[in-house]
């Protein structure tokens, strides 16, 4: 029991940074598109405006969404490890 | 002076693929001659080269373990050993040990009628180290 609780220990602390670390970075990458792309359409108006539209409708994308899936592939890979190897 | 660099990379990438050829699976087809339960004392630092099973107390130094007999096509002798892995590394999930003996006891052959199967396994045979190879999981094949 508790090297079961040991390891989904370490798996939520782990998995939780890395899908802190991905978050993070993919949302800077969504601004960082935005900022050259004002640039290169030379738009013109409130540009923090527009960076912060454009990061409101990142935060409701289906993409921020994909990132859960830094919990999803380790825990489904387990599970079905653990069927193979002991349930066929 | 670059020899010793030289050197110390080999031996780290040397002990880093010696670590993997350990711990990823290998196929070995064989036939199973006899399984058997013997007492170990594990209280030297070959210890690294058994499990730790959770059913058992973590202290223990001198536990039960199950192995498993066979022969290679080429005649040689190879023994595994039947251990829960458990949620510990490597990350095998191995909980069926009890079932696992039940099938290894079910393909017992003998040389004129041979029974192949296909174990899946990790680690390595010294007989040195004393340390052998854990069977996860057994498959009927046709041959070697």
């Amino acid at each position: 029991m508790f090297t079961f609780l040991r390891l989904v220990l370490l798996l939520v602390v782990v998995l939780t940074l890395i899908y802190a670390a991905v978050s993070l970075y993919s949302r800077e990458q969504r601004r960082a598109k935005l900022k050259r792309r004002w640039k290169d359409k030379g738009l013109t108006g409130d540009r923090q405006a527009f960076i912060q539209r454009g990061l409101n409708q990142y935060d409701h994308s289906f993409r921020r969404r994909l990132v859960l899936l830094v919990y999803i592939l380790p825990l489904g890979a387990i599970a079905l490890i653990i069927y193979v190897i002991n349930f066929s | 002076m670059a020899y010793i660099k030289w050197i110390f990379l080999i031996t780290v990438w040397g002990c880093f693929a010696a670590f993997l050829h350990y711990t990823l699976p290998q196929y070995d087809v064989v036939r199973i001659v006899s399984t058997y339960e013997e007492r170990q004392e594990l209280d030297t630092w070959k210890r690294v080269f058994w499990s730790t099973p959770d059913n058992q107390s973590q202290a223990a130094v001198t536990r039960d373990v199950q192995f498993i007999q066979a022969f290679n096509a080429g005649g040689d002798a190879m023994v595994y050993r039947n251990e829960d892995t458990g949620w510990h590394w490597p990350p095998y999930f191995k909980f069926d040990t009890a079932n696992l003996y039940t099938e290894a006891n079910d393909a017992i052959s003998t040389k004129d009628d041979p029974e192949w199967v296909s174990v899946l396994h990790y680690g390595r045979r010294s007989i040195f180290l004393s340390s052998f190879p854990n069977a996860i999981s057994i498959t009927p094949v046709t041959g070697p």
